[in-house]
């Protein structure tokens, strides 16, 4: 299989106030097509960091990360843009749905930014997540899990080779973070993308075809799901 | 603790910030210490000049045209216990410094024997003055000027100065430099000579403009004033009744009141300046108390009160009202000698050209701008502690997400807008407080409130407008993005439009008032200066009337051109009910078939001029006839040189020249009552054929060598009078200026207040791959929106504030009509460059965001 995500020897530095915090230490992994990797670790550890640099959003500050065969410490930033806004989709732990935008209308919204409009498949994911009917209503007007399904409809829209979510789950209910868990696995599944995911829930873990566990930065293990 | 927690701190991190609110307040404060400190310097010059000359002095005598030297010892006999000392006082222009002079004639031994030490007597009569110095300064051979003067000029003693006097070019020796008694104004501009000669020089040989009357020994005020009164009952039983006795002072005060009508509209005019900085202030403070919402929610949730939040945020508000009315002080004076000039340009035009007064500082001002500053911040505090009251606890604390108003809300607005309407429409109905148009400048005030209830339900309409249609193609998402951040922050919104169509309302009030004055001066002047030529003694830079013509050049006018071309045009002075009005005599019999000026009610003016003519009686002009209800046909009573005088009104006359009022007589007439005072110019009307260039030629080949006049071709005089009107009103540029700069300040502090709120959204936008185009353009439009909304508003609201400056303030002040003038062109203008610069100025908080790490925005860093 191809690999989509490749990192070597990857370090990223944060500054607070004097000191100097090494979120990522030396990671290195791969991410090969059509794969489902979790990162999993305690609060601090670099998953979150890990993530935003696998999606485009943020740089190394030393070694190589390959990201859907873009080179992201080198690449301009506008082929950063377009590597998030076509081949990356993207569910956050917070949901950031704009709020004045409606349902219909943040699903649609990666697709907007590409210039391209599709209805029919904006209706077929709010159809897939359970929000047909709420197309026309705000961000503000939903619950919790209402609101995550939104958002993984959005990091789908587009038909992206690769999602990312960071703790997917994370401001959900056990049950609701049930639901959205196994909604985004089935849909990325079906639309045949890779699926890495940074996660505090053991369920994810569990449902992932390799974990990889960071702790202070570094990756201390690796393990593929048995069977 | 709270006060240091939730403003100062806050203010420190954003130092724009707060710099930005303070601006607000220091310039309103600068506008209004300037002009104050501008017009006071010329009032004082005004009186100062009189109190200073005038010194122990409780009375003067004096007669238009002057009194021989000779009545001096009339008028002893009538007061012995007064000395009369005879004073020469006439302007003369001073080509060096384009500026006037006021050249003094004293009797210097009278002077030193009356204790008058103000004008050089000591000095020119004590011991160490060499004696042919002495004789010479008695013989009038010479003039000594204060040494700060000669500095300026570079004059010593020998030295020659050049000064233009009744048209006439005379080189003055310099025998002595004095040090002045007191730092008064009047000395740096005056030059003193024995009094026979400085009559001769005035082409009034033997003759006293005054005499002052000075006690012959100190005396305390209870005294002076008990004296004053037996003398000026002595004198009116002994002398002519045509003679003038009056205290010094009383010279002095009727300008001075015209400079402080011309003072209450430029207050007026500060105060709106001042009016506009407490929106800005308004909204920074707003602004900031939205971005420190989740401290002020965390505070609520730790036990604090919502009016310890208020008292914290009003401390925070008077600390900048006065720290910025402290800026503005200091900037007020420092603006206050740059436009002084531009006062003394329009206080010219008013009283004659004066010399220059120094603003200075004065504690009244210090208090007044820290007093208003803090004032003008308490009130714009109102909003944000509005807002902060708003604020839900740490636990409630919610996204946005498009608030509609309700539909009684948006009844409440537009019925408060109706309310303040008819308040408006109400107060115009009410007449001026003396001449003070305070009722209609209040609807100008109240129909700026109505205009900012209806920004709530405007913004609401915009948000209406675009949840209706859907964001599905690139450039509608821009739009939508735009619009919609404006509708879920719709109080911001409202208040950066609010701003923005305030700073409109100002400018374009501005622009209608001045414009629809200028196109009636243009108008007026252009039938006004209908005579082919005109023939004036020079003035200087400030303009001006500087003397009259020497009669020589009057006679040799009639020579060249006839006297049936020929206008001469007289000033002096009438009191119609004891109030001073301008009295001028003019040919009637020229001007019956040339016509000159217009007549108010339209009828051709020659036959008003016919009219009055033929039948001796009196025009008048507008100010005059509004001022004591004068119509054709009524008999107007009035009293010039001490006799009581009644005649006809022929007609009512349109001008600008002087609100006291003026009455016009033919000049036989006036020369009856006041032979000896001479015209202030000549209106030539050259006969059919004869071109402009062949007159003026012909004209200087008669005039004398020494001559200096200046002469006109009448579109020269149209292009001058209009030259006059702009420098005049060119500190409403300044105050447009103002309006401008905050209405974009404005814009600027609530975008960057919305970005703030919205960052994570903006890193939301930058993760799905929204690139500086989009953002850019989103901002940049939000921005754009918010000064066309604003700038809309604010042109209708400034149309309505301009033909209430027009119709009702210009009225009731002035008292003369002007035409209602809309100046589509700069209002359209305005309304362009205003958007144009807020969507530039949208890309800067665009830029700023553009530079956030996406990262840093998600996880919610500042």
């Amino acid at each position: 299989m191809s690999e989509l995500v490749r990192l070597e020897q990857v370090e990223r530095r944060f500054t607070r106030a004097q000191s100097v915090v090494r979120a990522l230490d030396g990671v290195s992994f791969s991410v090969a097509a059509g794969e489902r990797v979790a990162l999993v670790g305690p609060s601090g550890c670099g998953k979150s960091t890990c993530l935003n640099l696998i999606s485009g959003v943020d740089r190394p500050d030393a070694g190589r990360a390959h990201v859907l065969g873009l080179d992201l410490a080198q690449a301009r930033e506008r082929e950063l843009e377009l590597l998030r806004r076509r081949r990356i989709g993207i569910v956050f732990q917070a949901f950031h749905l704009v709020p004045h935008l409606t349902v219909a209308e943040n699903v649609a919204l990666p697709l907007a930014l590409d210039g391209r409009a599709d209805p029919a498949r904006v209706r077929e994911l709010l159809e897939r997540v359970g929000l047909a009917a709420r197309a026309e209503h705000y961000p503000g007007e939903l619950s919790g899990g209402e609101e995550q399904r939104t958002a993984v409809a959005r990091a789908l829209v587009h038909r992206p080779a690769l999602v990312v979510a960071d703790e997917p789950t994370g401001n959900l209910d056990s049950r609701s973070g049930a639901a959205v868990l196994a909604l985004l696995e089935e849909l990325v599944r079906e639309s045949g993308a890779t699926l890495v995911v940074a996660t505090h829930d053991a369920r994810v873990a569990a449902s992932a075809d390799r974990v990889l566990e960071l702790a202070d930065g570094r990756l201390v293990a690796e393990r593929a799901r048995a069977g | 603790m709270l006060l240091r927690a939730l403003c100062l701190r806050p203010a420190l991190r954003t130092p724009l910030r707060t710099l930005a609110t303070l601006f607000g307040i220091a310039a309103g404060i600068a506008a209004l210490v300037s002009t104050r400190s501008a017009s006071r310097a010329a009032v004082e010059a005004l009186r100062g000049g009189v109190q200073d000359l005038a010194g122990p002095a409780l009375l003067e005598v004096s007669f238009p045209g002057g009194l021989a030297f000779e009545e001096r010892a009339r008028i002893a006999a009538a007061a012995p216990a007064v000395r009369a000392l005879p004073v020469v006082d006439e302007l003369a222009l001073c080509p060096a410094l384009d500026d006037t002079l006021r050249l003094i004639g004293v009797d210097f031994a009278a002077e030193l024997e009356a204790g008058r030490a103000a004008l050089a007597a000591p000095e020119v009569l004590r011991a160490g003055t060499p004696l042919p110095t002495v004789a010479r300064t008695l013989a009038g051979e010479g003039v000594w000027i204060p040494r700060a003067l000669g500095t300026r000029l570079g004059l010593a003693v020998g030295g020659e100065l050049e000064l233009v006097l009744r048209a006439q070019r005379v080189g003055l020796e310099v025998l002595g430099l004095f040090d002045p008694p007191t730092d008064s104004a009047l000395f740096e501009r005056v030059v003193v000579l024995q009094a026979a000669r400085a009559a001769e020089l005035c082409r009034r040989p033997g003759r006293a403009t005054r005499f002052e009357l000075v006690p012959r020994g100190p005396l305390d005020a209870a005294a002076s004033a008990e004296l004053t009164g037996e003398l000026t009952r002595e004198l009116r039983a002994a002398l002519p009744a045509a003679w003038r006795i009056a205290a010094p002072a009383e010279r002095a005060s009727e300008s001075a009141a015209l400079v402080d009508t011309l003072d209450f509209h430029l207050d007026v005019l500060a105060l709106v300046s001042l009016w506009v900085g407490c929106v800005l202030v308004a909204i920074s403070l707003a602004t900031s108390v939205v971005q420190r919402r989740a401290l002020l929610a965390l505070l609520l949730s730790l036990g604090a009160s919502r009016a310890q939040l208020a008292r914290a945020l009003a401390w925070e508000a008077l600390l900048f009202g006065l720290v910025g009315g402290a800026l503005g002080v200091g900037l007020g004076h420092a603006l206050a000698r740059v436009s002084v000039d531009g006062v003394r340009a329009t206080t010219a035009t008013l009283v004659g050209a004066q010399p220059a007064g120094r603003p200075t500082l004065s504690w009244d001002d210090v208090l007044l701008g820290l007093g208003l500053g803090a004032v003008t911040a308490l009130v714009a505090s109102l909003l944000p502690i509005l807002e902060a009251r708003r604020a839900p606890p740490l636990q409630d604390l919610r996204r946005a997400h498009p608030e509609l108003l309700s539909a009684r809300s948006r009844r409440r607005a537009l019925a408060t807008c109706a309310l303040l309407l008819g308040l408006a429409l109400a107060l115009l109905q009410l007449p001026p407080v003396d001449t003070y148009p305070l009722a209609a400048i209040g609807a100008a005030f109240v129909l700026q409130f109505a205009l900012l209830a209806l920004l709530g339900p405007l913004f609401d309409h915009v948000g209406r407008l675009a949840l209706a249609w859907q964001a599905t193609t690139r450039a509608a998402l821009v739009l939508r993005l735009a619009v919609g951040a404006l509708a879920s922050g719709r109080r911001r919104a409202a208040w950066a439009a609010g701003a923005v169509a305030i700073a409109v309302t100002l400018s374009v009030a501005i622009a209608t008032l001045v414009g629809s004055f200028r196109a009636s001066v243009d108008s007026l002047v252009t039938q006004a200066f209908s005579a082919e030529l005109w023939i004036r003694p020079p003035q200087g830079a400030l303009g001006g009337p500087v003397g009259t013509l020497d009669a020589r050049v009057l006679e040799r006018a009639l020579a060249v051109f006839g006297a049936e071309h020929v206008d001469p045009y007289h000033v002096s002075e009438a009191r119609v009910g004891g109030a001073s009005v301008k009295l001028s005599g003019a040919q009637f019999e020229v001007l019956r078939r040339e016509g000159l000026l217009v007549a108010a009610d339209g009828r051709p003016i020659s036959e008003l001029f016919e009219r009055a003519w033929s039948r001796g009686e009196a025009l008048v002009n507008e100010s005059c006839a509004l001022r004591f209800g004068l119509a054709p046909g009524d008999r107007l009573r009035f009293e010039v040189v001490g006799r009581a005088v009644e005649l006809p009104v022929a007609g009512v006359l349109r001008d600008y020249g002087d609100s006291r009022g003026e009455i016009i007589v033919d000049r036989a007439r006036f020369l009856e009552w006041m032979p000896e005072v001479g015209p202030v110019n000549l209106a030539v009307f050259l006969p059919a054929g004869e071109s402009v260039g062949a007159a003026r030629a012909r004209w200087q080949a008669a005039c004398e060598p020494d001559w200096r006049l200046e002469v006109y071709s009448g579109a020269e005089m149209r292009a001058g009078a209009l030259q006059v009107f702009d420098r005049s009103f060119a500190i409403t540029r300044g105050l447009e200026g103002v309006a401008a700069t905050i209405a974009v300040i404005a814009v600027l502090t609530v975008l960057f207040a919305l970005l703030r709120e919205r960052a994570a959204e903006v890193g939301l936008l930058r993760a799905l791959g929204a690139g500086r185009a989009e953002l850019g353009l989103s901002l940049g439009l939000q921005a754009a929106l918010l000064g066309l909304v604003g700038g809309l508003l604010g042109c209708l609201a400034g149309l309505a504030t301009g033909w209430i400056l027009v119709e009702y303030v210009q009225v009731q002040s002035f008292r003369w009509t002007m035409d209602f003038a809309v100046p589509w062109l700069g209002i359209a203008e305005t309304l362009g460059v205003l958007t144009l610069i807020c969507a530039v100025a949208g890309l800067w908080p665009a830029a700023v965001a553009w530079r956030w790490p996406p990262a840093a925005l998600l996880r919610g860093d500042d």
